[in-house]
């Protein structure tokens, strides 16, 4: 048999990945929503802030490695 | 000497010299080597993701060397089908997360190989200081299929169909085939088995012939923050997995053993003191359960090896070990049939013993199961425990013995042997018996023996 599993692997990330970066932004926007709609519960919302800059971080991190490779381009 | 399982790698070799393993760098890898120290070691390191190292004055003898490194020592190398579920995931995590901070770095780890993954005091290191690359723009993660196979499928497998299911790993020494994962786990695992397990298999079912086309098109190009995202993801699913309701026949031990604390702590003063006669750098238990006993092993300042069959017991030892920090190792073995050498002309994975001499082992209340759960003659055991290591303590369970009785109750007692005469003759035949004592509460007889030479 000549099997070229490996090619298969390549490719499956380009789906995987698309699917990835969705799931960054809905993460993001879920915050955004629970932070706008969500009852404010003085002792969940230090555990809330924290988890939105958290997330807003990642993306900020993400968006920054974009522009890098932007600029090295 | 050459080690013979790095005889893939072309950037470098593992040799063993006076029995401290050291690393040959060679010149091809001399520029990802360099980036590495400048970029990823000191974060890689300080956050306990990569074993430590220093390079050695010596050059390489052969020709294309450019620089020896002496990593910190791994007291036992294990294998993955030897790891309970937390250490494969743990063992994971470690590879993607060493992978992403690279990336940060412009450079990936580009192997994802269980095999690269050790536990020094109870925690995952990657061991292999040349698996980094620099980053391609726009390539995907060339280890992403091996990451699959290695880890995804077996963790996956073990969480959502049976915890034995890494058992697999014995057999594909690469990982198990991802159509095979995919076959075994249906439709559990949700839509993060439907992407790394089932798409991926289909997918490389569907593309299994490309090389036969002439032309085909052989690259694909996937953004960094595509990527990025891809292993964030990755991470975070790996996180989520866990065993639910497993629950195994020695799980809880040690709250149905037929001890009463009283015994169990003379038992355990009788073990201390039997251990300080030896006063071991390095010791396996076999049929450690929770490591209670192993630990006691600990106290010369030396390393130890946790050995039991039930892959519940090691993970809870596995989860007390990893965050306590200790020098022990919790591994999953079947004394009936114990990790053999595998791979590459039977020298890539090598069997228990061919890893280690220790100078100790504790068998602790399992002399019973090996000869009458399992039918082996005590001096067939003798034997091959003589041949393991200097020193044993045993513990001899007689036929009153509840446990035992229990043992009996379902077969046909033909062991007339098995009494405490029988095993001092046995064991006798191999060994030259220093001391014994009564277990004071129980009828179980501890002895400290000396294997001949």
């Amino acid at each position: 048999m000549y099997l070229d599993p490996g090619f298969a692997s390549m490719l499956i990330q380009i789906i995987i990945a698309a699917f990835a970066v969705c799931g960054a932004y809905l993460f993001v926007f879920k915050n955004k929503v629970k932070s706008l709609f969500g009852r404010k519960n003085p002792e969940n919302a230090e555990q809330e802030a924290a988890a939105e800059a958290e997330a807003k971080a990642k993306v900020a991190a993400l968006k920054a490695a974009v522009r890098k490779e932007e600029e090295d381009k | 000497m050459k080690e013979f399982s790095s005889f893939r790698d072309p950037s470098g070799a593992v040799l063993v010299q006076d029995g401290v393993v050291v690393r040959q760098i060679n010149c091809c890898y001399q520029k990802q080597y360099e980036a590495l120290m400048e970029k990823l070691y000191g974060p890689l390191t300080a956050k306990g993701l990569l074993v430590c190292h220093k390079e050695l004055p010596a050059k390489p003898e052969e020709e294309n060397g450019f620089l020896m490194i002496q990593p910190e020592q791994i007291p036992y190398i294990s294998y993955p089908y030897e790891w309970s579920f937390g250490q494969l995931k743990d063992a994971a995590l470690t590879t993607l997360r060493i992978h992403r901070a690279a990336l940060d770095q412009n450079m990936i780890l580009k192997d994802a190989s269980a095999y690269n993954i050790q536990f020094l005091k109870g925690r995952p290191v990657l061991i292999d200081t040349l698996s980094f690359d620099f980053y391609q723009e726009g390539a995907p993660w060339i280890a992403y299929g091996q990451f699959c196979r290695h880890f995804m499928a077996p963790l996956m497998l073990m969480a959502y169909r049976d915890i034995r299911l890494n058992q697999l790993l014995r057999i594909y020494i690469d990982g198990i085939p991802i159509d095979l994962a995919d076959r075994l786990l249906g439709r559990k695992g949700g839509f993060a088995a439907l992407q790394h397990i089932h798409w991926h298999a289909q997918s490389s079912m569907k593309h299994a012939q490309d090389g036969k086309q002439p032309g085909a098109v052989r690259t694909v190009r996937i953004s960094k923050f595509s990527h990025m995202a891809m292993i964030d993801s990755m991470i975070r699913i790996v996180e989520k997995l866990q065993l639910k309701g497993v629950e195994t026949e020695w799980g809880d031990y040690y709250a149905h053993t037929n001890y009463t604390e009283d015994a169990a702590q003379s038992k355990e003063q009788l073990v201390a003191s039997f251990i300080n006669e030896v006063r071991p750098a390095t010791t396996w238990d076999f049929g450690a359960n929770d490591g209670r006993y192993t630990r006691l092993a600990l106290a010369h300042g030396g390393s130890a090896v946790a050995f039991d069959i039930d892959p519940i017991a090691v993970e809870r030892n596995y989860h007390a070990v990893n965050s306590a920090g200790e020098n022990l190792l919790p591994l999953l073995l079947d004394l009936t049939n114990p990790s053999p050498a595998i791979g590459f002309a039977n020298r890539e994975r090598r069997d228990i013993a061919g890893r280690q001499t220790p100078d100790l082992i504790l068998m602790l209340a399992v002399i019973h199961h090996l000869a009458i759960s399992n039918n082996l003659p005590m001096e067939k055991i003798g034997e091959w425990v003589a041949s393991l290591a200097k020193h044993l303590i045993i513990e001899f369970v007689p036929k009153e013995d509840s446990q035992v009785k229990t043992l009996l109750a379902t077969r046909d007692d033909i062991f007339p042997d098995y009494t405490e005469q029988g095993f001092e003759a046995a064991f006798s035949r191999h060994f030259e018996i220093l001391q014994k004592s009564r277990v004071s509460e129980t009828c179980r007889t501890l002895y400290l023996m000396r294997a001949k030479a």
